[in-house]
């Protein structure tokens, strides 16, 4: 299991991430999907790739912990914490300039959370359509509905990157 | 949305994700975890081959106790590493 985990550990840990927005609770995420798939090896069939069902587990558990934690409210440390300005959940190299990073966090973090769990599997994981389709159990026709809006509302939320989109591009390719 | 654009998006998301580390130490807590997993939660090909030197059956055990407590046949009689 060692190997899968050093294969597959990005993967995991990155797609967990980007649908909670919370890199503690992406850890825990990475270990409950391996945990699980050592636990239910038997059940795998090992002739397939494994990823899609890496990528339904990690999907899954994720959508569940949003789902979790936007019910309660938040406790009165918590709240202290995020008036105070604690960076207890980000690392020292995001702090210090990344405003940039910051934007896109609220902006997928503002994001429903079908079409960010569409969005993410297919920016940050490369997914086709299909693949995405069959991953969360969805028609094709919901994935490209939600992955539309998703743009659209990415695009809204970070209007004033979509400058440095263009000159960035035609740099490269000039 | 355009192609440029889309393919920035997909740029600038990768590149928030990647700014975060991995877990340290992650794969040697999960291996302890997994090592420590109870009876139960271990994959069932292992407790069906961990069960061979008892059969409670053939010492006259009714079938409805395995379905209650299937644990019966597991911890008490297992032979020691």
């Amino acid at each position: 299991m060692g190997l899968l985990y050093d294969r597959h550990r990005k993967m995991v840990f990155r797609t967990a991430l980007a649908i909670t927005g919370d890199s503690e609770a992406a850890g825990d995420l990475l270990q409950d999907v391996f945990l699980r798939l050592h636990r239910f090896a038997c059940h795998i069939d090992t002739r397939r790739p494994l990823e899609p069902w890496l990528y339904r587990m990690t999907a899954n558990l994720a959508y569940t912990w949003v789902k979790r934690h936007h019910r309660w409210p938040r406790s009165l440390e918590e709240v202290a914490e995020w008036l105070g300005g604690s960076k207890k959940n980000t690392p020292p190299e995001v702090t210090e300039v990344d405003e940039e990073s910051r934007q896109i966090q609220q902006a997928v973090s503002a994001l429903p959370l079908p079409q960010r769990m569409v969005v993410v599997l297919y920016y940050i994981n490369d997914l086709s359509i299909r693949e995405i389709s069959d991953i969360l159990d969805v028609p094709v026709g919901t994935v490209k509905s939600r992955l539309h809006y998703g743009r659209q509302a990415l695009k809204d939320n970070l209007g004033m990157l979509q400058g440095k989109a263009h000159s960035e591009m035609r740099y490269e390719v000039t | 949305m355009d192609d440029f654009k889309d393919i920035y998006l997909g740029r600038i998301l990768k590149k928030w994700v990647a700014l975060y580390p991995l877990p340290e130490y992650g794969r040697a807590r999960l291996l302890w975890v997994a090592s420590h997993l109870s009876a139960q939660q271990r994959p069932l090909f292992r407790q069906a081959t961990e069960n061979q030197y008892l059969n409670l059956r053939d010492h006259g055990v009714p079938d409805w106790t395995y379905k209650l407590f299937p644990w019966a046949s597991l911890s008490p009689f297992k032979v020691p590493m």
